[in-house]
C-alpha cells in the first residue's frame, strides 16, 4: 500500500512542518497587500472624466519638458512618444488609468522573482539538509530505491512552486478585485514599441502566459539548484548558485551576444517571457518552440547526472 | 542474516577485508572492535548506505544486491546516532518512518511501539526538546516499526546513561524472545559482555574471532588469580602448600597471590582462619574478556 505517494507525503510534511515555509509565504502575501496599498496612496485610479484632464496634463507636461534648447535628442524622442501614447488614449476613449483585478495581477508579476527566489532557497535545500542534519542515512535505509527518494523531493519541490504561484495569483486576483472590481481579464493592454508601432493584448492572457512561462523556465532553475544540493551536500553554496543562476542570466546573455553559439547556451532560453508580445529574442534565430526545446534537453541531462551520482554515492557522512 | 566475504576498498586499502558471519534467529550478535577497525563500515554496506567492493548480503536467504527492497523490508537500523526531524514531534517523526515500510503501519502499532520505549509522555513534543536518552529510544522505535526480523545498531548506547543501556538491554531481549534477531556494534566490552548471546572480534577489517559471551566467561573462571592480603605470609603459604603441594603460590611482603578455581576461594580463606592467620583482605582477579580482547586483537596485528 505504501508506496511514492507516501514518500511526496513525507517531503511535504518536512516542507510544511518548518516555519521558514510560512514566513516565505507570508512575505509573499505581505507584499501583495502593501503594494496594493502603496498603489492605492500614490498611483490614484482615476475614474469618470477625471482621467482625461490627467492624460491632457501628461501631454502638456511632456510638450513643456520638450521645450529646453539643451534638452537631449534621445530624451526628446521618448517624450513624442509619450504625447503620442497618450493622444491615442484620448482619441479612442480609452482609460489607461483603469484598474482591475487581471492589472493589479499584471503588476504583481514582478512578484515572480520573489518567489522564484524562495523556491530556489527550498529546493537546494531538500536534500542537502538531510546531510547536514545526518537524516540521510535514516532516510536510505529504507525499501526505496534512492531514485524514488530524490523523485518525491523533486516533486515535493514542484508543488511547493505551484502553491506559491497559485497564491501569487490567487491572492492578487482577490486583493485587485477586492479594491477595482472582479473581471478584466479581456481588458486591453497597449504596448507601444520605440518605433511608434502599437500592440493589443488582453491583460488576462499576458498574465497568464507570463506566469505560465515563467513557471517552465523555473521548473529548469530547480533543477540546477537541487542537483548542486544533492551532488555538493551543502545547502548555502546549493542556495547561492541558484540565486546566482536566477539572477546572473541577463550578465551572462550580454557576455554572450556576440557569440553564435550564445543561442545554445541555457541562459538565453530561459528568458522565456520575452517572446511575451511579440519581443525579439537576444539572438537571431530563436523562437519559443527552440527555447522550450533547449531548456527540456538541458533539464533531462541535469536529471540524469543528479540521478546517477546520487545513485552511486557512499553515504558516509 | 549470512554475510559472505564483505570487502570494502577505499585508498588502495581494504577498510573490510573479506568478513563473513552467519546471525541466527532471535540472537544478539556483537561487532567488537576499536575505533576504526571497521564496524561502522561493515554496517553501512549491509544497509546499503555504501557500496561494497566486493561481497554479499544475505537477508533471509534474500539477496540485498538483487532485490534491495525485500532485503530492506526485513532490516531495521540505526546507523551511528539516531538522527531525527528536530522541527517535528516524536510521533511525526515515526510517521514519517511508518510511509516508508512497505506494509501498511496502523497506528495502533505506532501506539504499541511508542508505549515499548517508554516515550508516551512525550511523543507529541518537537524532537529538539528530548535528551539524548529519548532520541535513542526513539531511534529504536523507528526501527522495529516495521516487525524487522533483522534490527541493525551501531553504537546503540552512546551518550545513554546506566539507567537506559539497562532499559535498553531489557527491550533488545524482549525483541529477541519474539524471534527478531539483532546485530549490535561497540568498542566497549563490558557492554557487548552484558548484551550479547556471541561477540565478533573485528580488527583492521577482519574478523579475528568469534566465540559466545558464555564461552568466554567460562574460560575465564579456570585463570583466576587471587590475592590474600594476611597477617604472616610465611605460615600462610606453609600451610597452603602443605594442604596442596601443586597450589601455585607467590609470596609477597604481605599478601600471598594464589592461581586458582574461583570456587575455591572460600576453602582456601577457611584454612587460613582456622590457623589462626588474620585474612585482611581477599582480592579476587579474574581474566576479564578485555584481556581476552587485548590479547587476540594483539594476535591480530602480528599475524
Amino acid at each position: 500500500m505504501n508506496g511514492l505517494l507516501g514518500l511526496i507525503q513525507n517531503e511535504n510534511m518536512k516542507i510544511y512542518r518548518r516555519p521558514r515555509t510560512w514566513i516565505f509565504a507570508g512575505i509573499l502575501l505581505l507584499l501583495i497587500v502593501g503594494g496594493a496599498i502603496l498603489g492605492m496612496k500614490f498611483d490614484p485610479e482615476y475614474s469618470g472624466s477625471e482621467w482625461r484632464g490627467q492624460v491632457q496634463q501628461n501631454i502638456d507636461e511632456a510638450k513643456k519638458e520638450m521645450k529646453g534648447d539643451d534638452t537631449p535628442e534621445d530624451f526628446k524622442n521618448m517624450m513624442k512618444q509619450d504625447i503620442a501614447q497618450n493622444q491615442y488614449y484620448l482619441e479612442n476613449d480609452i482609460n489607461p488609468y483603469e484598474k482591475n483585478a487581471w492589472t493589479f495581477i499584471n503588476e504583481n508579476l514582478l512578484l515572480t522573482t520573489i518567489v522564484s527566489l524562495f523556491v530556489v532557497v527550498v529546493a537546494s535545500d531538500i536534500v542537502a539538509s538531510e546531510f547536514t542534519w545526518g537524516t540521510i542515512k535514516m532516510l536510505m535505509v529504507r525499501p526505496f530505491s534512492r531514485g524514488q527518494i530524490l523523485f518525491s523531493k523533486f516533486v515535493s519541490v514542484l508543488i511547493f512552486q505551484l502553491v506559491l504561484y497559485i497564491e501569487l495569483f490567487v491572492a492578487s486576483w482577490l486583493v485587485g478585485g477586492l479594491l477595482f472590481g472582479f473581471g478584466g481579464f479581456n481588458f486591453v493592454d497597449h504596448t507601444f514599441g520605440l518605433e511608434g508601432g502599437l500592440t493589443e493584448t488582453a491583460v488576462g492572457e499576458t498574465v497568464l502566459k507570463t506566469l505560465g512561462l515563467g513557471f517552465v523556465s523555473l521548473i529548469v532553475i530547480v533543477a540546477i539548484s537541487f542537483m548542486i544540493s544533492t551532488v555538493l551536500r551543502s545547502s548555502s553554496l546549493a542556495i547561492g548558485i541558484g540565486i546566482a543562476t536566477l539572477f546572473a542570466g541577463n550578465a551572462i546573455n550580454l557576455l554572450l551576444a556576440k557569440y553564435d553559439w550564445g543561442k545554445f547556451v541555457l541562459f538565453p532560453n530561459l528568458e522565456l517571457t520575452t517572446y511575451i508580445g511579440g519581443g525579439s529574442p537576444p539572438f537571431e534565430g530563436m523562437s519559443l518552440p527552440f527555447s522550450l526545446t533547449v531548456d527540456a534537453i538541458y533539464f533531462v541531462v541535469i536529471v540524469v547526472l543528479t540521478w546517477y551520482i546520487f545513485k552511486k554515492r557512499d553515504i558516509a557522512a | 542474516m549470512e554475510v559472505k566475504n564483505l570487502t570494502k576498498k577505499l585508498g588502495g586499502r581494504n577498510v573490510v577485508d573479506d568478513l563473513s558471519l552467519t546471525v541466527q534467529r532471535g540472537e544478539i550478535y556483537g561487532f567488537l572492535g576499536p575505533n576504526g577497525a571497521g564496524k561502522t563500515t561493515t554496517i553501512r554496506m549491509i544497509v546499503g548506505l555504501i557500496t561494497k567492493t566486493n561481497g554479499q548480503v544475505l537477508v533471509n536467504g534474500i539477496d540485498a544486491d538483487k532485490e534491495y527492497s525485500n532485503a530492506m523490508t526485513q532490516i531495521g537500523a540505526i546507523v551511528e546516532n539516531p538522527e531525527m526531524y528536530k522541527f517535528l514531534t516524536g510521533h511525526q517523526n515515526l510517521i514519517h518512518f511508518a510511509r516508508m515500510a512497505k506494509e501498511k503501519i496502523t497506528n495502533e502499532r505506532i501506539d504499541e511501539v511508542v508505549k515499548l520505549v517508554d516515550l508516551e509522555d512525550a511523543i507529541h513534543k518537537k524532537v529538539k526538546t528530548y535528551s539524548l536518552g529519548m532520541r535513542q529510544r526513539l531511534g529504536v522505535a523507528q526501527a522495529i516499526l516495521h516487525r524487522p526480523s533483522l534490527l541493525i545498531l551501531d553504537e546503540p548506547t552512546n551518550g545513554l546513561d546506566p539507567q537506559g543501556i539497562h532499559e535498553f538491554r531489557a527491550y533488545l531481549r524482549k525483541l529477541t524472545k519474539e524471534g527478531t534477531s539483532v546485530i549490535v556494534s561497540s568498542h566497549l566490552l563490558s557492554e557487548m559482555q552484558l548484551m550479547c548471546d556471541r561477540v565478533a572480534i573485528i580488527q583492521k577489517g577482519k574478523l579475528i574471532n568469534v566465540s559466545s559471551v558464555h564461552e568466554m566467561s567460562e574460560s575465564e573462571s579456570e585463570q583466576t588469580s587471587v590475592r590474600f592480603i594476611v597477617s604472616n605470609t610465611v605460615k600462610a603459604q606453609d600451610i597452603l602448600q602443605m594442604k596442596d603441594p601443586e597450589l601455585e603460590i607467590t609470596r609477597q611482603s604481605n599478601e600471598l597471590q594464589l592461581t586458582l578455581k574461583h570456587s575455591d576461594i572460600p576453602l582456601i580463606n577457611e584454612i587460613l582462619v582456622n590457623a589462626g592467620i588474620a585474612v585482611y583482605g581477599i582480592i579476587s582477579k579474574q581474566q576479564t574478556l578485555e584481556e581476552k580482547f587485548l590479547e587476540l586483537t594483539k594476535e591480530g596485528v602480528t599475524q
